[in-house]
């Protein structure tokens, strides 16, 4: 937390908020990605900015962008996605990330006739999204944002995906709303009859620092004893953990071999070594404490046991308990468990 | 305007009619009315000897031509003891405000008064359909069944001499005995049918059965969703029977068949009218549910039910047909290709099976013939008959928003379920680090759970034999290092073979978690639809699991699972705990204080297991039965003392807990299978039910998406299996060819569905109402009138109330309102307490709403006894004496006490007074006669509600009972026990009420079609609400016929009671909804967990609009109703 009560991540909370941008870029794949902006304008920083996007420059090439590089998605629906960095952020008083931000954005052009009925699809497809990656899927509610005065009522709608905190705390974690476009500057033909039409635009804005700040509280926010930090496991930064107790120089030598085993099969390990040797007992158990409150979802007890007979307990974050795998089922049994 | 009128009245010595109550200025001048208007309306104001407000002098005159308002001295005299009466029981008659007059010219009566009338117009409406079913009924030999069916695309006619085929467009008779097949495999469209009239016979083969490949174009369906496969009918799968003019079908559950024809579908009616059997079926000798019971069992009759077995059956053909006609039974075998055969099969079999549907016509027409004699004669009115045909003739319009509705509830509930599912697996997550030096032992709901665990261990290792080499990865592109660690654990990889060949799940997990987990997928054999996670995917809300998960408890004890009695709690008894071996009676103890009743238990116990301990070896197996013995033998005084819902069921656990059971709502014998099923989620409200962990809110989250979840589970099969045809283009309107998708619904109506011939439907007569916390609920409001189209109709206001009240009122006064009952039903107003369930509360000291659920209870025949169970259910600190004397309080003030008077024959030997029954059973015991031959036949007297108790005894009691306003006769199977006449009592009683409800109804349908002609579309009825299809320009003038069928179907009913006057408090609807939707109210906006924002948000419909009389005058363009075009032109 700065001093201007704004939040930074830092190199561990920014990892996991470039996984979660990963996530979105691969969720909706009907998409055409238009790649990076820096442009500052064209984000709904104020209320009213919610629903005139369709004015900006950047729409406009994003548009021509879509019919000449991609004619054959150039019809309702379709989807665009761009990213956007930008020194405004979204209004959010109880977290606020220090500019500058990067903005997620989906555009999904629609057939007019059928918006509303997308604009609901939508907002349940992102709420069940984000309910995934959360320790309670609860939390999450769409709560409707009534609309500035300037704005035509039978055009626009907005609503608000919030993660909420106890009875007080709340962060908008997504943005969307749905606004009709009219006229000749923008029209695409419909999918199913042919007919051209001004599209409906559904946009959603997600700012990247503050929904990863988000998750993060998310993950400390659960009412267990233990200080877990319960990170969604496809999103944790660190997914696994080596630990043993030191016996002697071929213990070291097989943490070795199995952080290599793991890295090299793309899973992400802690930092440092990538491995943990432990004195005694209690500095075990310190050490998964560790682990537990970095939130890293699994952790690999080696024994003297394992370089008998390379049998070793694959321990769980959430269960507090260990399952006995074999040295042979790595990396493949762990690739399974990250896979969904 | 006064004037002639007073002279009209002036043979009467006394003025009664007093004029002009000047009218609350609010009431008069409200909703812009004219200030003329009121001025002129006040001449119109009358009210009776007791108050009551009476309809407007022009109505009077109208409807009631041949009766004058005057009153005699008797009359007068006999009010004075009314009204003390009224006062005794807390009635004010000066309390009641009149509403404003209604000035109306309605069209002229059809003949001298309103019972000629009606049974005028509802003669005409049924006489095109009688002249079509009489025939039939009287046609002794159908023609002869083609030796062979041709198997034909669509309709051919079979000559009755011959039998040659000729392919027709439709059948040419306009009455027809009809039947259809569906092969349930390939859909709810039809494959077959036959149809016979009095000249020939048909047949109908739908093209899907004669050409291999449907040549009809596959239609994109309407709006749906990749991922729902829904039916999509059209109208050309169905089967065409023409339209214009009226034309008749006959058929068993004829609604199922008529639900198949292609004309029903269309937004213009076709003039089709069914006549069902079952329904016939059902007036003529329909039973109670006790009855149907016994009819369905398999065991030997009791002597006293021999009577009535012989005067009914169950509904199918089969034993309907059995009944009436007798013979050799129908064979159904056939049917089973159409439930369980393919296309392919009908085909194969296409001979045998249409004469198996001819066979059932005929049937239906032997049937038809003896039974509808058997109903015009015990349903003398025309109005039942037409009633009935107006019923069967339902239509649902919907759109596009239909399939959005079924989508949007299907995905919510499918993101609920994920949730509850998600909570359930953290849940069990966090309980496996109970594990850890057992800590389980002591968790008040996991300690009975499986905790052993499995391990992973290697085989033997061959003594001479190395281990095959396991074949690492490619290792070219490694650093020298990386080859090295390689070669040095190589011997680790190759123990691979020694692993067992079925790997255990888990190992190191207790067995109950593993029992939710699936095994990782193999590599090469990943479905890609049911992905695999880590952790307990398979749990679910239903297991047994999830209640101790959510730690949950009953009345404050921790819930317990017990195979054979199913879910129960603990309570303990006794405070040491010495003897307890599993269950964790400390952490109980700590929870759960032993409760006082249980306490004395537990110092006797110890002393008698004290006792138990002295015997022998041999004989603790003898000493432990007697031990629970005497347990048993407490257990009714413990049963007295506990207070609580649970069930004892004699079960000690680890000598220091009672095992109760949770109540089940069949009764104590049955078993609850999972707390979180629909009968218990409201007892989470209560209090009853809750989780042991307040501040957990994943149980206060599961239990909250049950309860979303329970209406749309129990309701989707019926909901989604609706048959909805979709109309073409073409075959709409013009003027709604605006590229939306319309179509139609036509239920399955049961038109006289119960003993008391109330229609039955399952999906829609039992829909809810929209609640906010009801997955799905919106159902109602997704029947959509087409744009340009409204839905109008109304609820008849408190209609068995008031039903039951004018009963007393016309038998024991004479007079409306005279009675208590009559008095609080039209006057009685919730806003200054003076309506029937305030009045109840205040006397008995419980709130509004509970006296009013115990009303309706008791006038529907529910005794004493069950209004003290409700009270104590609503109430828990009632002590059951307590209890006892509310019920008891409330029953004497509203039934009143039961008297008894004596036989003329014993005059002189006893005094001529009433004797309560105690009495009664003495005097008859002394003189050794039965109770009967002492006295008459008991009645109520003293309660507010005596009067109508009486009357309908009296009803109910003959030997012939009939409903009160269209003469309709009682099912044969209840009427034929005269003996015994207290058997079926509570049943025949509500029949009088619920059965004269139905003869309302029918009217007001007649005069519904009466009034609009063919203006209006019946949609659908639910017992007291009456809904109509409009369009939009007819539309309020529909709302105003409403009104005025409410105004003629009241007067029609209390004149075949003797009554001559209506009390303009029910003269008219409180008002008439006139909405796009149909909903129970045009200002719902129906938001459900599926319909989060609303009617008008989320589906951007406008809420409609209610009218009042006054407004639907003026919104109809003027009170002169006989000036309507087509009323007009009539006359």
């Amino acid at each position: 937390v700065l001093d201007d009560s704004r939040v930074e991540l830092l190199a561990h909370g920014q990892a996991y908020g470039e996984l979660l941008k990963q996530q979105w870029l691969s969720l909706r794949p009907l998409a055409a990605y238009l790649g990076n902006s820096d442009s500052s304008v064209d984000v709904s920083a104020t209320h009213l900015q919610r629903f005139s996007f369709a004015s900006s420059k950047r729409f406009h090439s994003n548009f021509e962008q879509l019919v000449r590089e991609h004619p054959r998605k150039a019809k309702c629906p379709t989807l665009l996605k761009h990213l956007c960095t930008s020194s405004a952020c979204l209004p959010n008083p109880f977290l606020s990330h220090k500019p500058p931000v990067t903005h997620l954005i989906t555009d999904f052009l629609v057939e007019p006739y059928r918006a509303l009925e997308h604009f609901y699809n939508m907002q349940r497809e992102s709420k069940i999204w984000w309910m995934r990656y959360s320790s309670n899927p609860s939390r999450y509610r769409i709560v409707a944002r009534e609309l500035p005065a300037e704005v035509d009522a039978k055009d626009c709608q907005a609503i608000d995906i919030m993660s909420c905190y106890g009875e007080e705390c709340s962060v908008a974690v997504e943005q969307l709303s749905l606004v009709k476009l009219h006229g000749d500057d923008f029209r695409l033909p419909d999918a199913r009859t042919g007919q051209t039409l001004p599209p409906a635009v559904i946009r959603s804005v997600i700012e990247l620092e503050t929904a990863t700040c988000a998750l993060l509280v998310d993950g400390c926010d659960h009412a267990r004893e233990t200080q877990s930090l319960l990170l969604n496991r496809v999103l944790a930064p660190y997914q696994c953990g080596i630990a043993c107790q030191e016996v002697d120089g071929d213990m070291a030598d097989l943490c070795l071999h199995i952080k290599d085993v793991l890295l090299r099969a793309g899973l992400r390990l802690c930092q440092g070594n990538g491995y943990a040797l432990t004195k005694d007992a209690s500095q075990l158990r310190e050490h998964i404490k560790l682990s537990d409150m970095m939130g890293v979802p699994y952790t690999l007890l080696l024994s003297e046991q394992t370089l008998q007979n390379g049998l070793l307990q694959l321990r769980s974050r959430d269960t507090r308990l260990a399952e006995t795998i074999h040295i042979s089922d790595l990396p493949n049994y762990l690739m399974n468990m990250f896979k969904h | 305007a006064s004037k002639p009128r007073r002279e009209h009245y002036a043979s009467s010595a006394i003025k009664i009619y007093r004029k002009v109550k000047p009218l609350p200025q609010k009431a008069a001048t409200a909703d812009r009315q004219p200030q003329k208007a009121s001025v002129e309306v006040s001449g119109e104001y009358s009210e009776n000897l007791v108050k009551v407000q009476m309809i407007s002098q022009n109505l009077h005159r109208q409807i009631f031509p041949q009766t004058t308002r005057h009153t005699t001295e008797e009359q007068i005299a006999a009010a004075r003891q009314h009204k003390e009466d009224l006062r005794r029981h807390g009635v004010d008659i000066e309390s009641s405000a009149p509403v404003p007059d209604v000035q109306l010219q309605l069209p002229a009566l059809q003949g001298q008064n309103i019972e000629e009338h009606f049974h005028s117009i509802a003669k005409e409406q049924v006489e095109p359909y009688e002249q079509l079913l009489l025939p039939l009924v009287q046609c002794r030999e159908l023609p002869a069944r083609p030796k062979r069916w041709e198997f034909l695309a669509g309709w051919t006619a079979y000559d009755p001499d011959d039998g040659t085929a000729t392919p027709v467009e439709q059948p040419l008779e306009k009455g027809l005995v009809f039947d259809v097949e569906v092969c349930v495999s390939a859909g709810q469209a039809p494959v077959l049918a036959t149809a016979v009239s009095t000249k020939r016979w048909y047949c109908w083969v739908s093209p899907k059965l004669t050409k291999h490949r449907l040549a009809v174009e596959k239609v994109e369906p309407c709006d749906v969703g990749a991922d729902f496969e829904r039916p999509h009918y059209t109208l050309e799968e169905l089967i065409p029977l023409g339209a214009g003019g009226p034309s008749l079908v006959v058929g068993h559950n004829v609604s199922y068949d008529r639900a198949r024809l292609r004309e029903q579908y269309r937004i213009e009616d076709s003039g089709t009218r069914f006549v069902d059997t079952m329904s016939l079926h059902m007036c003529v000798s329909g039973v109670t549910s006790y009855q149907r019971a016994m009819l369905k069992s398999k065991k030997e009759p009791a002597p006293e039910d021999l009577g009535w077995l012989e005067q009914s059956s169950l509904n199918s053909l089969v034993e309907v047909h059995r009944l009436y006609c007798g013979g050799q039974a129908l064979s159904k075998e056939p049917r089973n290709i159409f439930v369980e055969g393919t296309l392919e099969q009908v085909r194969t079999n296409f001979q045998s099976l249409v004469n198996y549907c001819a066979g059932d016509v005929e049937a239906t027409h032997r049937v038809l013939r003896v039974l509808y004699p058997m109903y015009g004669e015990r349903f003398p009115h025309p109005a039942s008959l037409a009633g009935m045909l107006e019923m069967g003739s339902a239509y649902l319009p919907v759109n596009s928003n239909w399939e959005r509705y079924i989508r949007e509830a299907q995905l919510t509930y499918e993101d609920l379920s994920i949730e509850a599912k998600y909570h359930l697996g953290r849940r069990a997550e966090e309980a496996c680090s109970l594990l850890d030096e057992e800590q389980y032992r002591s968790n008040l709901w996991l300690w009975d759970e499986d905790w052993s665990v499995q391990q992973l261990k290697l085989k033997q290792a061959p003594k001479r034999k190395s281990l095959p080499r396991v074949e690492l990865p490619e290792l070219s592109d490694l650093s020298s290092e990386q080859r090295r660690l390689y070669a040095k654990f190589q011997h680790l990889y190759d123990q691979r073979s020694l692993l067992p060949a079925r790997r255990p799940l888990l190992p190191g997990y207790p067995q109950w978690y593993r029992k939710l987990c699936r095994k990782p997928p193999t590599e090469d054999a990943e479905l890609e639809e049911d992905r695999w996670t880590p952790g307990a995917s398979e749990i679910s809300t239903g297991m047994q699991i999830a209640p101790k998960l959510l730690s949950l408890c009953w009345e404050g004890y921790p819930l317990h699972y017990q195979r054979e009695h199913g879910w129960g709690f603990l309570v303990p008894f006794r405070s040491d705990a010495a003897r307890a071996e599993r269950i964790p009676i400390q952490e109980l103890l700590a929870r759960c204080a032993v409760p006082e009743f249980a306490r004395q238990c537990a110092s006797q116990e110890e002393s008698n297991l004290a006792y138990d301990m002295l015997p022998g070896q041999l004989e603790e197996h003898l000493a432990k039965r007697q031990h629970y013995k005497k347990i048993s033998q407490k257990q009714q005084r413990l049963e007295a003392q506990y207070q609580g819902s649970g069930v004892w069921c004699n079960q000690v656990l680890d000598d220091c807990c009672f095992f109760l059971k949770l109540p089940h709502k069949n009764g104590p014998s049955f078993r609850v299978g999972s707390p979180l099923s629909k009968d218990f989620l409201n007892k989470f409200s209560e209090n009853v039910l809750s989780s042991g962990e307040p501040a957990c809110q994943a149980a206060a989250r599961v239990i909250d998406i049950a309860r979303m979840m329970s209406y749309w589970r129990n309701n989707r099969d019926r909901i989604m299996g609706q048959m909805v045809v979709w109309l073409e283009q073409e075959q709409l309107p013009s003027e709604l060819t605006d590229g939306k998708s319309y179509g139609a619904i036509c239920p399955q109506v049961v038109a006289c569905g119960t003993l008391t011939r109330r229609a039955m439907e399952p999906t829609w007569m039992t829909a809810s109402n929209s609640r906010p916390n009801r997955l799905g609920s919106e159902l109602r409001s997704m029947v959509q009138a087409p744009p340009g189209y409204r839905l109008v109709g109304a609820d008849v206001d408190s209609q068995e109330l008031w039903i039951a009240s004018v009963l007393g009122d016309a038998y024991a006064c004479g007079q409306h309102g005279a009675t208590p009952l009559g008095w609080m039903t039209l006057s009685g107003s919730k806003s200054n307490g003076s309506d029937m369930h305030s009045i109840t509360a205040k006397a008995v000291g419980i709130s509004r709403d509970h006296a009013k659920v115990i009303n309706y209870a008791r006038i529907y025949g529910a005794g004493q006894q069950f209004a003290e169970t409700l009270l104590r259910q609503f109430n828990p600190t009632f002590s059951a004496s307590e209890a006892k004397a509310k019920a008891m309080k409330m029953f004497a003030i509203t039934k009143g006490k039961r008297v008894y008077r004596l036989r003329e024959e014993f005059h002189d030997e006893l005094e001529d007074r009433g004797y309560s029954s105690y009495e009664a059973s003495r005097l008859a015991l002394q003189r050794n006669r039965t109770l009967g031959e002492v006295f008459h036949r008991p009645s109520w007297q003293g309660g507010t509600e005596s009067a109508m108790f009486n009357r309908l005894e009296e009803i109910a009691t003959g030997s012939q009972p009939k409903t009160p306003f269209l003469g309709g006769r009682l099912s044969r199977a209840l009427e034929s026990d005269a003996e015994q006449e207290q058997r079926f009592l509570p049943t025949r009683i509500n029949w009088v009420v619920q059965s004269g409800a139905v003869d309302f109804l029918h009217l007001m349908l007649v005069s519904m079609r009466w009034l609009m002609g063919p203006h209006v579309r019946f949609c659908l009825s639910f017992h007291d609400e009456l809904r109509y299809l409009v369009q939009e320009d007819m539309a309020a003038k529909a709302a105003l016929a409403m009104h005025i069928t409410n105004l003629l179907t009241r007067s029609y009913c209390v004149s075949r009671i003797g009554l001559h006057d209506l009390p303009m408090s029910v003269a008219f609807f409180s008002s008439v909804e006139v909405d796009t939707v149909l909903r129970k109210e045009c200002t719902m906006d129906c938001q459900t967990p599926s319909n989060p924002h609303g009617l008008r948000i989320g589906y951007g419909i406008q809420p409609g609009q209610s009218f009042s009389i006054s407004e639907a005058i003026d919104k109809a363009g003027g009170s002169d109703v006989s000036q309507w075009p087509w009323i007009k032109q009539r006359t």
